[in-house]
């Protein structure tokens, strides 16, 4: 049977989210999954690694919505629109719809990088069933020190200037305050990065969580420790793939890897059987 | 600005997003865009700027089409054997098909940014409804399908890249520090460099096309007909815009393939090119993300003056 998938757009006119609805095939599980996308370059390199996750779920049984959080993608807005406060009432908008459509109350978030940060910060004040949190943002600092080290090396490597080489090229409107990797980086939400920290949290996001850290540099033992003492059964799943969010100039090197997304499709289909 | 989410072709399997003016018409005479994918990078383009360009130009009164070729970004894989090349200017026919028929255009300019251009240039010379074309970074485009003529094009076009990029481009001096602090492989570099030439010194006759220089001499090899492919266009006043990143390497093609006549051809009243110094392939720094969008608009602002000396007819 073929898989449907609708285009929409939700949240109402004023917050404009474009998704996706990956209805499930039957028989349908008791439970629905929000994908929460990571940010800037890495959305657009994850596009298709996010896309194979949710046809992989949907095979499963589980409905799903992978949509594009305000100001990102397809959803209404730019760069203005961009905060985590914002991106928090987003999900708490894909969760709405996700139920809606899918006719299942029981919600899971599944996040990547800052996308699994919003998630979990989301699912504190939400009803949220468990959680996949694949190489979260644990502190915001230490995520906008990798980027500004990325994109330095960037500057430094590709074929580029940081400023217009002729005045002719300037025209157009240049570009004011922080850049990173192709994306602005506005102060107010370089402001609430630097004070993002999953370790902080003081509720219980969802009943269970899934970690899936690919990266042993940025090791993610402390995460589950922190989520162990808000009572969160967590699986922690090491699949070493350390590149994985590396910049990359050609986008045509679209990795994606199929074992952390049949990782995650084993590990929901052995909690929602 | 008012966006909606379509389905089109076979099945409802391609996804776009149409951009249409706030009004919610564009306004009367005026072409639709239709952006094409940027390799295998979903619709919204590298950076995210195909949806600037879409929503820059619904401001300017345009409706836009982005859109996903099958099993790219959100549209379905195709389930025939259709080879790619007539499966993807079928599924640009039917995006066409499906804005004519919802929005009642009848006009249409093609873009995108490296395939994207490349396809562009490739479905306006055989559908009529194209009367533009966007084509930034294209490379390939204009020389046929002799695949001798593609190879020998394609290493003559790396070699003369390289040679630019050490010694002419904007990044010289950052390319000189790579290769002195052994960030680059010194072999490869001189392979690049040298290989072509070394070839033509020695005579071998597939060193590169005899023609590459593409000029008046080399104009009647019927191998090479950019001047046709661009002429015939011409004759049928097909706007194209040929935008290019200094360190694209399809700059390097582009020039390679027109030669002296790049003057004439690619520019005149329904031609412009333009080179965009300091910027790469995927428009990294937010600068040369404005600037594209600048430009794209400037020329875009041709089909709003002849549309509406078309009304005043």
């Amino acid at each position: 049977m073929a898989l449907a998938v609708e285009l929409i757009f939700f949240g109402g006119d004023d917050r404009g989210l474009f998704g996706c609805y990956h209805a499930p095939l039957p028989p349908a599980r008791e439970c629905a999954f929000v994908l929460c996308p990571p940010h800037g370059h890495e959305d657009i390199q994850f596009h298709r690694v996010l896309r194979q996750l949710a046809v992989l779920l949907a095979e499963a049984g589980f409905g799903v919505l992978r949509f594009d959080p305000s100001g990102c993608g397809d959803s209404v807005g730019d760069s203005d629109d961009w905060g985590l406060a914002r991106w928090q009432d987003d999900v708490g908008s894909a969760m709405d719809e996700l139920r809606q459509r899918s006719g299942v109350h029981r919600v899971g978030l599944i996040g990547l990088r800052l996308g699994a940060s919003v998630a979990m910060a989301a699912a504190a004040r939400s009803d949220v069933d468990s959680l996949v949190l694949w190489d979260p943002v644990i502190s915001g600092a230490d995520y906008l020190s990798e980027l500004r080290g990325l994109h330095q090396g960037m500057l430094a490597h590709a074929h580029v200037t940081p400023a217009p080489v002729s005045r002719a090229a300037a025209h157009g409107g240049a570009s004011t305050g922080e850049e990173l990797l192709g994306y602005p980086m506005p102060g107010q939400l370089s402001a609430e990065l630097s004070s993002l920290d999953l370790l902080a949290s003081t509720e219980r996001p969802a009943r269970q969580a899934l970690l899936v850290e690919s990266n042993k540099a940025a090791a993610q033992g402390d995460l589950v420790r922190h989520l162990g003492k808000l009572d969160v059964a967590v699986q922690h799943e090491p699949v070493s793939n350390p590149h994985l969010w590396v910049w990359n100039e050609d986008f045509a090197k679209v990795h994606v890897p199929r074992k952390i997304l049949e990782l995650i499709t084993a590990w929901a289909s052995e909690v929602y059987p | 600005m008012r966006e909606t989410a379509v389905r089109f072709g076979e099945g409802g399997g391609l996804a776009g997003i149409v951009t249409e003016p706030a009004t919610g018409s564009a306004l009367a005479g005026l072409p639709a865009f239709v952006f094409l994918n940027a390799g295998v990078t979903h619709r919204v383009g590298p950076s995210r700027v195909t949806v600037a360009m879409a929503r820059a130009l619904a401001g300017l009164g345009f409706t836009t089409l982005r859109f996903d070729f099958s099993g790219i970004g959100d549209s379905s894989p195709r389930t025939d054997t259709l080879p790619l090349g007539e499966s993807l200017i079928a599924e640009i026919r039917q995006a066409m098909d499906g804005l004519a028929r919802s929005h009642g255009v009848e006009q249409f300019v093609l873009g995108g940014i490296c395939s994207g251009a490349t396809l562009s240039f490739l479905t306006a010379r055989e559908d009529e409804r194209v009367v533009g074309g966007l084509l930034i970074n294209a490379q390939g485009h204009l020389h046929g399908t002799d695949p001798v003529l593609s190879d020998k094009l394609r290493a003559a076009t790396v070699s003369r890249h390289s040679w630019r990029m050490t010694l002419k481009s904007s990044f010289r001096s950052k390319n000189w520090k790579k290769a002195l602090s052994g960030q680059l492989d010194p072999l490869r570099i001189l392979r690049m460099l040298f290989a072509a030439p070394l070839r033509l010194f020695s005579g071998s006759k597939d060193a590169a096309p005899d023609h590459w220089q593409g000029d008046e001499a080399s104009a009647g090899h019927t191998r090479l007909d950019a001047g046709d492919e661009l002429a015939a266009l011409a004759a049928r006043k097909v706007r194209l815009f040929h935008l290019y990143c200094e360190a694209d390497e399809g700059l390097d093609y582009f020039r390679l393939v027109l030669g002296k006549r790049l003057d004439g051809l690619a520019s005149s009243e329904t031609a412009r090119h333009e080179v965009l110094l300091g910027a790469n392939h995927t428009f990294t720094m937010l600068w040369s993300q404005h600037r594209l969008v600048a430009a794209v608009c400037d020329w875009a602002a041709e089909f709003t003056v002849q549309a509406a000396a078309e009304r005043t007819r």
